[in-house]
């Protein structure tokens, strides 16, 4: 019996790395950044409320195993939808970060219309997340490129000055990022918080 | 008898002060300069081979029909060819998202130099005119490399989007979808309107011409494979 279980382990757990072998193409932060991509692209085809890209709040990452070759699902959140109930959008990708499919669902809350002035909320989301991406090799913000699980956008002030503030979680650990970046989308600054 | 001596001496003196001048307010076309080209390739200048090899891969992006200063045709290069001249040798202004070769910069001096001629002294004729076609190839010159690769080089602002083969058919953004046009990211992002056009306005780039879209279309119309 005890053998029999070693050999099913063995057998399940080379199944399990052979359909990724040596890690996806793209992490988390890249399937986030290419989510922001995807929603520029879906809105400028019509295929989507465009209130996603102008006022998107929230983008949550997970790693889907059991639906290959679908390896990330990416569910997006709007503030404020362009009419009626409040929407979200799931986006599926392979392990490369290939889009595979969208679907547009029921559900998030209300929140009030942020009203960015230069640039819209996936330009400042993307923006944002080009810090992660670029400073990957530093330790502490790798652990929010390959762990990130939330990714959220809103408006605050720095040394007095309106900016767009990024907000990152991850689940390789309990602390945050923040990414400050200008109303136009020009990066100010990131910290990582307790 | 004085003013016989004088006068003239003085004209002589005062034309040779103003050449001066001139020469201290900039390169004089006059010097000789490390732009120098054999007799031969100078007598082959003509507007013609210059457009090809300058204006049209490093000028028109910008120097189109957005407004400003165009050189998309002979006189109107001709008209501004002081600014040129300025811009490019006195103040190293131009171009000013790329840089020109020696071989550019020795071919746009000297054909300043000999008068900015239209067609070529040795009467070579006009080069063979190359219009853009549904190929990579085609598209790269015409395109990629003159609008595009300023930014979107391994370097630039544009770094994570470049336009080799390999690139731009592997993207995850999918800038192309064989036999998909409408929807590849290449096309949405040429022939928008809003500020997220390709090749971007605020750089001072013009849009795309028709041809030159219609061109990308078919490409990626026919599978995307020449």
């Amino acid at each position: 019996m005890k053998t029999l279980t070693i050999i099913l382990s063995t057998v399940l757990m080379s199944l399990v790395t052979s359909a990724h072998p040596g890690g996806p193409g793209v992490t988390k932060t890249k399937a986030i950044e290419l989510s922001a991509h995807r929603i520029d692209r879906l809105v400028a085809l019509g295929k989507i409320d465009a209130a996603f890209l102008k006022n998107l709040e929230k983008m949550e990452v997970t790693v889907v195993t059991d639906q290959a070759p679908v390896y990330y699902k990416v569910r997006v959140s709007q503030m404020q939808p362009a009419q009626g109930l409040p929407q979200q959008l799931d986006i599926s990708y392979d392990e490369d970060g290939k889009p595979l499919s969208f679907q547009v669902i029921a559900g998030g809350v209300n929140g009030p219309d942020m009203g960015w002035p230069d640039k819209d909320a996936g330009s400042l989301a993307e923006n944002s997340l080009h810090y992660v991406l670029e400073n990957n090799t530093d330790a502490k913000v790798a652990l929010f490129d390959k762990g990130a699980v939330s990714y959220v956008l809103s408006k605050g002030t720095l040394n007095g000055q309106a900016v767009a503030r990024s907000q990152m979680t991850s689940s390789m650990t309990t602390e945050k990022l923040n990414i400050y970046v200008k109303l136009d989308g020009t990066f100010i600054s990131a910290e990582i918080v307790p | 008898m004085i003013f016989k001596i004088v006068i003239p001496f003085l004209m002589i003196a005062l034309t040779l002060s103003s050449c001066n001048y001139r020469m201290d307010k900039g390169l004089s076309l006059s010097e000789p300069t490390k732009f120098s080209l054999p007799e031969e390739k100078i007598s082959q200048l003509s507007y013609g081979l210059v457009n090809q090899k300058i204006f049209f891969s490093k000028c028109i992006s910008c120097h189109g029909n957005a407004g400003g200063i165009n050189l998309e045709t002979y006189s109107e290069v001709v008209k501004n060819i002081d600014l040129i001249k300025k811009a490019v040798f006195d103040e190293k202004t131009m171009p000013k998202k790329s840089s020109l070769t020696q071989e550019e910069l020795s071919y746009l001096w000297n054909w300043i130099k000999i008068g900015a001629p239209e067609e070529a002294q040795d009467g070579s004729g006009e080069p063979k005119p190359d219009p853009i076609r549904a190929t990579y190839d085609s598209i790269n010159k015409h395109v990629f490399q003159s609008s595009c690769k300023d930014c979107h080089n391994p370097s630039g602002s544009g770094k994570r989007l470049l336009f080799d083969k390999d690139s731009l058919l592997n993207s995850p953004l999918e800038l192309i979808i064989a036999g998909n046009p409408d929807e590849s990211g290449l096309i949405v992002a040429i022939e928008r309107a809003d500020d997220k056009r390709m090749p971007p306005a605020k750089d001072g780039y013009a849009a795309l011409p028709s041809e030159t879209k219609l061109a990308i279309r078919k490409w990626i119309e026919n599978g995307a494979k020449d």
